[in-house]
């Protein structure tokens, strides 16, 4: 156990077993949590709003259950926050957009909900970028995010907030959204975990939606074992969410632990060792995970798969085409009040005709049924990099946030499970290991992926150290803060 | 200006989207890069796919 000014620095399981032993109460957790937040965010802009009064009382109410006996499982007092297009009760649901200033969420979000039903305590509501899918330019309402390990550099997006908060130890878990990469990439920048489940796992419900077949919603840890258990809380059929499974949730906290003795890891070469911009420092964790793989007794072996580029044109070409249905009217209305990088990437959508839709569509059946039937058929799982890079440093535009070199958007689009969780350091910046599984395995990855983490250690066995300054174009540090208390009418 | 951006601007202007000329240049460049993809869609759609129609697949010069 740590001191008592070091609890933010615990695990989600760590906490759950300090609240039981009694060490430690939920209201001491979240009064640290605040206290951090309030030292060391207005440098990170982690979070948007800080709801303090709202969460002191939840923490309180967790005490008095675990006094009365009542115990709602591991999540239980826990401190957690959620990404800005999780619609909370009574909070402002904004997603970095002008256009939803005074937007109060009437009710909760499906997965918030789920969080308040095991008696974690929410701490506010995390930055990210406009919708899910603009920059951080500086004509969008919040600032941008800082990576915690150096503040110069980019904390990726669109969940930046979240990868954000959880490196830098103002919470221990986050709710994120992923269409593309956005859980994976900024814990991949950040040096976290991040977990993007199977499509239709984790339902979606009253978190703002950018493509309809491809936004999942996920979670970011800074261990593996935390992002089971957080995953155990939020998974499960919603028959309000079409886009929801009714396959059976398995025990994921449960599935730790387990050997690696005979599985067999497909790595998909052709994703990354070729192109253009990987780094070599990259490239040579990515061996080392390899090695150590084989020293676990897992069975490495290369596959084939359809070209990378071929994933990312169809994935991109559907994000678009969905983005653009759901954002004409607003783009045609109000077109100023987005800001620049949304309105780049989305207006291009008005000139994708159905035959590029239907021929996007059937690629990811293609590729979908290539990867169950050349991978999964014969192998437990996939192992490849998140990104061809660690955190780039802000570019010279305003802080604005370029193209990610994440290779994630091939599981976006076939829905499988994937994770990504720290590998090695390039230049004192982390870089990430993405673990792919079957539909619906996310017990595999989580085994796996637990069984590395145990052998390189949580976050590498590193913690981010708020090196550096203030990124050229941005504004400074001490001019924004994130509200302290928002309460609406809940 | 090439045709392919005419067309786009154009259909812009039927939909009642606004171009702002700070924005323009930048519009093209992702413009550009879907079409590219949605090139590759259908270049791999027409060559290879097995939900392509035969008659799509006779009519590629490849075949």
């Amino acid at each position: 156990m740590t001191a008592s000014g070091d609890l933010h620095r615990l695990s989600v399981h760590e906490m759950a077993a300090a609240l039981r032993s009694g060490a430690v109460t939920a209201v001491e957790l979240t009064r640290q949590c605040l206290a951090r937040i309030g030292m060391l965010d207005p440098g990170v802009h982690a979070f948007v709003a800080v709801d303090a009064e709202e969460a002191l009382a939840s923490a309180e109410k967790a005490d008095r259950d675990f006094a009365g006996g009542v115990d709602r499982g591991p999540l239980q007092g826990v401190p957690y926050a959620a990404k800005d297009n999780f619609d909370v009760a009574g909070l402002r649901t904004r997603c970095n957009s002008r256009l939803l200033e005074d937007n109060v969420a009437q009710s909760d979000s499906a997965c918030v909900a789920a969080m308040r039903a095991a008696g974690a305590v929410l701490i506010g509501k995390l930055a990210m970028t406009e919708f899910a899918y603009g920059g951080n330019t500086a004509d969008v309402p919040f600032p941008p995010v800082r990576n915690p390990w150096h503040l110069d550099h980019m904390p990726g997006g669109s969940s930046s907030g979240p990868a954000a908060a959880v490196a830098a130890e103002f919470v221990p878990m986050a709710l994120g959204s992923d269409t593309s990469s956005s859980v994976r990439g900024p814990a991949a920048y950040c040096g976290v975990v991040g977990l993007k489940p199977s499509f239709g796992r984790v339902t979606r419900r009253g978190v703002w939606p950018l493509s309809g077949t491809l936004d999942h919603c996920g979670v970011l840890t800074r261990t593996v074992r935390d992002a089971a258990l957080a995953l155990q809380v939020v998974a499960g059929f919603d028959p309000r969410d079409p886009a929801s499974a009714a396959v059976p949730v398995e025990d994921y906290a449960g599935s730790v632990g387990a050997g690696l003795g005979g599985l067999r890891i497909a790595v998909p070469r052709g994703f990354f060792a070729n192109a253009p911009g990987l780094c070599a420092h990259v490239l040579d964790a990515f061996e080392g995970v390899l090695d150590l793989l084989r020293r676990l007794g897992a069975r490495v072996e290369d596959i084939r798969l359809p070209d990378y580029d071929l994933f990312d044109a169809a994935g991109r070409i559907i994000l678009t085409a969905e983005a653009f249905a759901l954002y004409e009217e607003a783009l045609r209305d109000h077109g100023d009040a987005f800001g620049r990088d949304f309105y780049e990437r989305v207006i291009p959508g008005l000139a994708l005709g159905a035959d590029d839709l239907v021929r996007a569509h059937e690629a990811r059946v293609h590729l979908t049924r290539s990867l169950d039937e050349q991978v999964f058929a014969r192998c437990d799982a996939m192992v490849c990099v998140t990104c061809l890079t660690a955190a780039p440093p802000f570019v010279a535009k305003a802080g604005a946030l370029s193209i990610n070199p994440t290779r994630t958007m091939p599981f976006s689009l076939t829905g499988h499970p994937a994770l990504a969780m720290p590998m090695g350091f390039s230049d004192g910046m982390p870089t990430s290991l993405q673990i792919v599984a079957k539909r619906f395995d996310e017990a595999m990855i989580v085994r796996i992926g637990h069984r590395l983490e145990g052998e390189l250690g949580p976050m590498m066995g590193a913690r981010p150290g708020f090196h550096g300054g203030r990124p050229e174009g941005a504004p400074p540090a001490a001019s924004f803060h994130a509200e302290r208390t928002e309460h609406h009418a809940r | 200006m090439t045709a392919e951006a005419d067309e786009f601007e154009r259909r812009a202007v039927q939909r009642g989207i606004c171009m702002p000329p700070d924005r323009r240049a930048a519009i093209l460049k992702e413009h550009e890069a879907l079409r590219m993809k949605a090139h590759l869609v259908r270049a791999w759609h027409g060559a290879g796919s097995a939900m392509a129609p035969a008659l799509n697949r006779k009519a590629s010069p490849a075949t």
